[in-house]
């Protein structure tokens, strides 16, 4: 058993290690780490393996400091347990902002943030919005740091449902041999997508609760900010690690960031209406 | 629901006030309710002591375009303020 690579990857302060053994374990790492904070911090939150080969499981592993957590065939579930393990990681005890569960897109001048629990069609919901030249930040999770009201987003390949292919088909079509594919989804790299992806960590200019519903007409709706705020709760990640919960900050957050919630079906229309509501996030230049 | 009756505000739950809504949160985790400028109202009167029938009569004349679906609305109130821990039934 040779290692072939090694990285310290992570995510506001927080990094692990991540070892590989075997040339589909290093591609396979490249793909999902490529745009995570590289570190050279010691100690690490914790040490993995990840092997395409040997130590005795047939296929793909991944080990804890010489637990297996994950062995099998499926590079999708592999990356999937991966991601949640460094995603763990970099949270826990992390008091460096307030960890949401959100997908973002923005720029420098401002960004977009999408909260919602899994399955509410806000991955989905990103990769249309990179189709159509926004800039990918994340599709699961944002540090939003509230002195400065900046997102600072947790980027990796974008993770699609199954169910939601036929939603993806609508606006883009890609080679399946492009994607870490499994049965319950696959993860898609956002430069598929939109290849002009430049790292930022934008000031909070929006949030939109997406939620998918098949054939739902699209609709907008303003949330209040003590309803923004309860709703953002819900997708909140760290607070045990936050003095008093952070609740009141998050609050002074809702009530000067517009909020709204967004039903949707299909995308016929979307950027135009996007683009009237909120001009200088979504510019008439998409296409 | 008896009319009679007084709630008060259980002390493990935090407030956020907004203009004319309130965001109430338990300390112990960071579970939340939103409540409306009904729910506001109703819960601001809880913690004055009032008794439901009490509660009832001020907004009923406060608002007497609304008077016949106030009964319902704060009692809908008070049993989810209830069910969710942030209202006690006083013992008194």
């Amino acid at each position: 058993m040779i290692k072939t690579g090694c990285r310290t990857v992570g995510f506001c302060g927080q990094y692990v290690s991540i070892s590989s053994y075997g040339a589909e374990a290093d591609a396979l790492l490249d793909l999902l780490c490529c745009d995570l904070t590289q570190g050279t911090i010691t100690p690490v939150q914790a040490e993995y393996d990840v092997m395409s080969v040997g130590n005795g499981v047939p296929g793909l592993s991944l080990w804890l400091e010489g637990k297996c957590l994950f062995s099998g065939q499926c590079s999708y579930d592999l990356s999937y347990a991966l991601i949640n393990e460094v995603i763990y990681q970099c949270i826990v005890d992390n008091s460096a902002g307030h960890a949401i569960h959100a997908a973002a897109v923005g720029s420098e001048q401002g960004a977009v943030l999408l909260p919602g629990k899994s399955g509410s069609g806000k991955s989905t919901f990103t990769a249309w919005l990179l189709s159509r030249g926004c800039n990918y930040l994340t599709d699961e999770l944002v540090m939003l740091a509230l002195e400065e009201r900046r997102l600072y987003p947790f980027t990796r390949p974008l993770s699609i449902k199954s169910g939601s292919s036929e939603v993806l088909a609508t606006f883009f079509r890609c080679d399946r041999g492009d994607l870490i594919s499994g049965e319950s989804g696959f993860m898609l790299p956002h430069r598929l997508l939109n290849s002009s992806f430049k790292p930022h960590s934008p000031p909070l200019s929006l949030v939109l609760f997406p939620e998918y519903r098949e054939g739902a007409a699209t609709e907008f709706r303003e949330l209040s900010p003590a309803l923004g705020c309860a709703r953002l709760m819900e997708c909140y990640v760290n607070a045990r690690n936050i003095k008093g919960h952070g609740i009141s900050q998050l609050a002074d957050c809702t009530r000067s960031t517009p909020i709204y919630q967004l039903v949707y079906g299909k995308f016929d229309g979307m950027w135009e209406l996007l683009n009237r509501l909120f001009p200088a996030l979504f510019p008439c230049s998409g296409s | 629901m008896e009319y009679s009756q007084r709630y008060s505000l259980n002390p493990a739950f935090k407030v956020e006030r907004f203009d004319n809504e309130i965001l109430l949160y338990a300390v112990s985790d960071t579970s939340g309710v939103y409540l409306n400028e009904t729910a506001c109202l109703v819960w601001e009167m809880c913690a004055q002591d009032q008794t439901v029938a009490e509660i009832i009569s001020v907004l009923e004349a406060a608002y007497p375009e609304q008077a016949a679906a106030i009964a319902e609305d704060v009692a809908a109130a008070i049993t989810s303020l209830v069910e969710y821990g942030a209202l006690i039934v006083s013992c008194d």
